[in-house]
């Protein structure tokens, strides 16, 4: 059985749904990186 | 044979002996069976099984499709954890490489581990390394705070601000695991990153590696 990627798990679990996942993560991203700036 | 299993002899003699076993070799055990006498029925089990239970298994990475600097993978581990209430936790291995250059900062994701919301990290044991620069040829760091990468510009080397592997549980669902690489430094580097870190969960949650 071929083993599906994060998207199609994504996309199968949360349907129209993942676009926001996306946005969410992008906007964690942003935070980590600042996070990673305070701590200087 | 199984009852003259220590007698090694002729296996000597006929130069039977392995430096080095084939995967499907295999490896006679004696299986728990109170209808057998001595309580034991003889059974046995490939090296590849056996590797894959004990040992250090092979594995295979898989580039990831948010970030396809990251390639990598999770395996079940062999032991448990129990705490002191009685909790019994399974590991799993999440390994991988990741290589990147060009920026300051970074937050790469590695994988998401789905099907349970409690979830342990019990070991870190990635590695920075800041490779041809212009002192050495590789430096290599344990996963901190800071640790030294290779400036884009000087192929100097410069300590990050900061380099940690996140686990963020508040993107999708309590129960899918986001771990992203994140590190930051003062100047533009690269690095390759040796990912292999160990989690654990409850005992008969069945988890999943998406990337």
């Amino acid at each position: 059985m071929k083993k599906i990627n994060l998207q199609e798990y994504l996309l199968s679990k949360y349907g129209n749904k993942v676009k926001n996942i996306t946005k969410k993560f992008d906007e964690q991203k942003v935070k980590y990186k600042q996070q990673g700036k305070k701590e200087a | 044979m199984l009852n003259n299993i220590t007698n090694f002899f002729n296996l000597i003699r006929g130069r039977k002996i392995k430096a080095i076993p084939s995967d499907s070799d295999l490896i006679p055990l004696g299986t728990r069976d109170s209808r057998y006498d001595g309580s034991y029925q003889p059974t046995g089990i490939t090296v590849e099984d056996f590797v894959q239970a004990v040992g250090e298994p092979s594995v295979v990475f898989t580039e990831g499709v948010v970030d396809p600097q990251v390639q990598a993978t999770m395996s079940p581990l062999w032991g448990t954890i129990t705490d002191s209430s009685g909790v019994v936790y399974d590991k799993y291995r999440i390994q991988g490489v990741a290589n990147f250059g060009g920026s300051a900062s970074y937050a790469l994701l590695i994988g998401v581990v789905v099907g349970s919301d409690p979830l342990l990290r019990v070991r870190e044991d990635s590695v920075i390394l800041a490779e041809t620069t212009n002192v050495y040829d590789t430096v290599a760091s344990a996963m901190a705070r800071t640790v030294l990468v290779r400036d884009l510009i000087s192929g100097s080397l410069i300590s990050t601000i900061s380099t940690f592997i996140a686990d963020d549980n508040t993107i999708s669902a309590p129960e899918d695991h986001w771990f992203t690489l994140v590190m930051t430094a003062g100047a533009a580097f690269e690095a390759t990153v040796v990912i292999d870190f160990t989690i654990a969960v409850p005992q008969g949650t069945v988890i999943q590696f998406f990337n």
